[in-house]
């Protein structure tokens, strides 16, 4: 009987054999051909190689080893848009942007202001006032290089970036929708060591190229993920909306990672998206008024105008409270649109993480005289709550009191009560989980 | 040398990179034949990794590691490759240089078994034989060309042996080392 180095010798010999020539000329016509095409540019790409990532579809063989996933136009929801409908400074007069300031803890807010701060520099601006009182505000001379949108973009955006473990056969919502609940998480922003955004030549723009670079931990469950989803889809999330999408096609184990897409003209631009990538996201806490109801944005200065303008801040404050700031936008918004109807003018939300009335009856001891309406008391159909809302009005002592669920497709307000806001802090028992 | 020439080629110097891929191409187109079998799909496989090589060489990390490299790109144009045919073709290549042999009847009748069994392996399970015993790799360098740890790349190859045992046995004749050692 002959040992297993017989077959292996044997291969030896018959692969050498074997192995075809290549016909005469297809190299020389190769060369000729590659003679005429630019090389991927360095700074961007220096991680694509070693991460597996590779093309999609038809285009593979011209385009590349990262994925593509394209923006659609029409595709991309205002919140991805945030500078849609802005009007560029036209003078260099300084401009004042004011921003609410959503929480009283003086560390969280100054948090904010350097993260601001950074994300500004980041664009260009290098010169600028901010102070924090009532509102956070920055004045600054907007320069002719850096467009309006950007500014606001990073003024608006959390910047909460999430690597999510998608389940297989779950569709995923088209780039810029939110995703549902519940999907695991492999890895956040805390994971991420550095963060570099480029455009790549061989790509017509607003190509875009995320590069990012993973610690150790990261990097091992996306080794061990990749491994086990081949031909899976993986989600890239920003403040819990799609941010791309691309499809594993090997395992990842380098934890150098590239991704590019191709958004639509309106949405994040490259410059915005590094500087707030680079910034990290905002601290947990801080809600920006730009996800609820319009963005506060750079009007244009009156000419001549030597002193700062403050733009007026179109919309209510939010205090996310102890809901997940992935749901704050989203939350804060369907609350809004619960009161719609009303006859006042919403000023401020406050979201928490308990709803109202767990029982039939444990409303009263909010509002007095007032029971639980009894479709609220369980969650809609296939949602699950995940806390409450109170919207305070101008000019009104009353408040809406208000339960929020989430599904797939994103968050529900359930109206409760309109009613006066209790004596003290809300009972634990009508508001806790 | 090559390390010269790599250099050169990163920063677009395309007459580096035409010796490279001078130097290389033999061996590319050899490597894609027998992964996957056939004329056509060897030369659109050893193309694709040649011309994403060119386009991607900026983005070499180290150039001591182009064949590496290079041979990553190669073997993920041979999966690509693999996955627009429906299948494997059969190996049916003509012209090869001839084994020196004392019994040119027994050769051909090996090399007729193994190419059957050849046929049955997966495209992976090609790959790694043919980087170990084609192209001389050590397992750790072969399991950097394929993106795959060490232990994984030992277990495919270990599998892929067992799989070409299985296969010539499935011949219904006894496996090569038998008949060929006995």
């Amino acid at each position: 009987m002959s040992g297993p180095d017989d077959l292996e010798q044997r291969l030896v010999t018959y692969l050498t054999s074997r192995a075809p020539t290549p016909p005469a000329g297809a190299l020389e016509a190769l060369l000729r051909q590659t003679s005429g095409q630019p090389q991927r540019r360095r700074r961007l790409a220096a991680a694509v190689a070693d991460t597996g990532w590779r093309g999609l579809g038809a285009a593979a063989a011209a385009a590349a080893l990262i994925a593509v996933v394209a923006f659609g136009s029409g595709l991309v929801p205002s919140s991805f848009a945030p500078g849609a409908g802005v009007t560029p400074t036209p003078t260099l007069s300084p401009t004042t942007i004011v921003l609410p300031v959503p929480i009283r803890e003086k560390a969280i807010a100054a948090e904010a202001e350097a993260i601001f701060a950074d994300r500004l520099r980041a664009l260009g601006i290098g010169t600028f006032t901010a102070s924090i009182g009532n509102d956070l505000r920055f004045t600054f001379v907007l320069p002719a290089t850096v467009p309006a949108a950007d500014v606001d973009a990073v003024l608006h955006t959390a910047g909460q970036l999430e690597w999510l473990a998608w389940p297989d056969g779950l569709p995923v919502p088209d780039v810029g929708h939110p995703v549902p609940a519940g999907i695991p998480v492999l890895f956040d922003q805390s994971r991420i060591v550095s963060a570099t955004v480029g455009s790549p030549r061989n790509q017509a723009p607003p190509a875009l190229v995320v590069q990012l670079q993973l610690d150790a931990t990261a990097a091992s469950a996306l080794a061990d993920y990749t491994s086990a989803h081949i031909g899976g889809q993986d989600v890239l999330a920003l403040d819990g909306k799609v941010l791309a999408a691309p499809i594993i096609e090997s395992q990842i184990t380098s934890g150098d990672v590239a991704i590019s897409w191709a958004p639509a003209s309106a949405s994040l631009s490259a410059a915005a998206l590094v500087a707030i990538l680079q910034s990290g996201p905002l601290p947990a806490g801080w809600i920006t008024p730009c996800s609820v109801a319009g963005c506060p944005s750079l009007a244009p200065t009156p000419t001549g105008s030597a002193s700062p303008s403050p733009t007026p801040v179109a919309s209510a404050t939010v205090a996310c409270g102890g809901l997940a700031a992935v749901d704050c936008p989203g939350a804060a918004q369907a609350a809004l649109a619960a009161v719609a109807g009303q006859a006042m003018t919403p000023i401020r939300v406050d979201l928490g993480s308990g709803v109202f009335c767990p029982t039939p009856d444990s409303l009263d001891a909010l509002v007095p005289n007032t029971s639980c309406p009894s479709d609220v008391v369980a969650p809609p159909s296939g949602t699950s709550w995940i806390g409450h809302a109170v919207v305070s009005f101008d000019g009104a002592s009353d408040q809406a009191h208000i339960d929020l669920a989430k599904d797939p497709s994103g968050i529900k307000a359930v109206l409760v009560a309109i009613g006066p806001p209790p004596p003290g802090p809300y009972p634990a028992s009508s508001t806790g989980p | 040398m090559q390390t010269e020439l790599v250099e050169r080629a990163m920063h677009g110097n395309h007459e580096a990179f035409a010796e490279l891929a001078n130097g290389a191409w033999a061996k590319l187109y050899g490597t894609a034949g027998l992964i996957l079998g056939e004329h056509g799909a060897a030369q659109e496989a050893a193309q694709a990794a040649l011309i994403r090589a060119w386009r991607d060489l900026p983005t070499l990390r180290r150039p001591a590691s182009f064949d590496a490299w290079l041979y990553r790109l190669l073997i993920n144009a041979c999966r690509d490759e693999a996955r627009r045919r429906a299948r494997v073709r059969e190996i049916r290549f003509e012209g090869q240089e001839p084994v020196a042999t004392a019994d040119p009847f027994a050769w051909l009748a090996e090399r007729d078994e193994l190419d059957r069994a050849f046929t049955r392996l997966t495209p992976d399970q090609r790959a790694i034989l043919v980087l170990v015993y084609y192209r001389g790799l050590t397992v750790p360098e072969a399991a950097k060309v394929i993106g795959a740890p060490l232990g994984t790349a030992k277990s495919r190859l270990h599998r892929a042996l067992e799989a070409l045992r299985a296969a010539l046995a499935a011949e219904g004749r006894p496996s090569i080392e038998q008949e060929m050692g006995a």
